[in-house]
């Protein structure tokens, strides 16, 4: 992508997520959004997000890829990695060489290396006093993510922040724990319906959420609610 | 126990288990939670990992009727 067409999907995304915020959304779409501008613009290979759950820990919530083998990592990650740590001191934790010091937290660096992952970025979400989750971008080759997509994830990531933050402000009295565990049990019914999909149609979980993702694109409805619908039996492809 | 407290178990360990919850769910037409708990019974009774039996029926390799 040269730089001229990269700077206007970049636009893209922010006015995208702009209109998002602006009409209307569920959690879970959004950061859904996030991860997939993340991935389509910025110079990584795989991104994720995980929010804090009702029980204090961190959750993955989003992720660019549907192997299980990136969803696990990211979860010892969140044990003991750079996104806890991110998450605990409310910084950018950046991972150039996960070789260098591989001791450093054995199981995260051991998976990570496995998979192919050399460098980590994790960003926290975070508007003033309040920490909800981190953006974590993964990277195949090693060293710093550039300058300039750090700024343009730390800016997706402070947009959606606010929309998650004011959201929750404007519309219900519902505790920010409530609102952070209801977009990780949307995750859990989405990967039930792909489940159902792939099991009905024939297809493999990849292209299920595809399926999934299109009709809720085209019906303007949340990932969650088709999902629900799916997972009930009131909705087949 | 409800879905929910063993799915937040179940995160830890990636997504696979809701994944095969689908295909359970869309193979006997049964809700959610009895398909979560015929997944979590096999892997009890037949020593596997809930991981592991996830895994199979994702691939074809196990139904559970």
């Amino acid at each position: 992508m040269n730089e001229t067409v990269r700077l206007e999907h970049l636009f893209d995304a922010f006015a995208t997520l702009a209109d998002t915020l602006v009409a209307g959304y569920d959690v879970l779409d959004l950061l859904q959004l996030l991860v997939e501008n993340c991935h389509d613009l910025l110079d990584v290979d795989s991104a994720g997000i995980l929010l804090e759950n009702a029980a204090g820990r961190l959750e993955v919530v989003a992720s660019t890829s549907e192997a299980n083998t990136l969803v696990e990592m990211m979860q010892l990650d969140a044990d003991a990695g750079p996104c806890l740590e991110c998450f605990h001191t409310r910084a950018i934790v950046s991972v150039p060489d996960i070789d260098v010091d591989p001791s450093r937290w054995p199981d995260f660096c051991a998976t990570a290396l496995a998979q192919g992952i050399h460098s980590v970025y994790a960003i926290p979400l975070r508007l003033r006093e309040t920490t909800i989750g981190t953006l974590n971008l993964m990277r195949n080759e090693r060293g710093e993510l550039n300058q300039r997509d750090i700024r343009a994830a730390q800016a997706l990531a402070d947009v959606a922040t606010i929309g998650i933050l004011q959201e929750r402000t404007i519309r219900d009295a519902s505790t920010l724990r409530d609102q952070l565990q209801h977009a990780l049990s949307s995750r859990i019914i989405i990967e039930q319906a792909k489940g159902v999909v792939a099991e009905t149609a024939n297809v493999s979980i990849e292209a299920a959420f595809a399926l999934i993702r299109e009709h809720a694109r085209s019906n303007q409805t949340a990932l969650r609610l088709v999902a629900q619908q799916l997972v009930a039996r009131d909705l087949r492809f | 126990m409800g879905v929910e407290d063993h799915t937040r178990t179940r995160m830890a360990v990636g997504w696979e288990v809701h994944q095969a919850t689908g295909t359970v769910i869309a193979q006997t037409s049964c809700s959610a939670d009895e398909a979560l708990e015929r997944i979590l019974e096999y892997a009890h009774s037949s020593g596997a990992s809930v991981d592991q039996v996830a895994e199979d029926i994702l691939a074809d390799r196990l139904k559970l009727s």
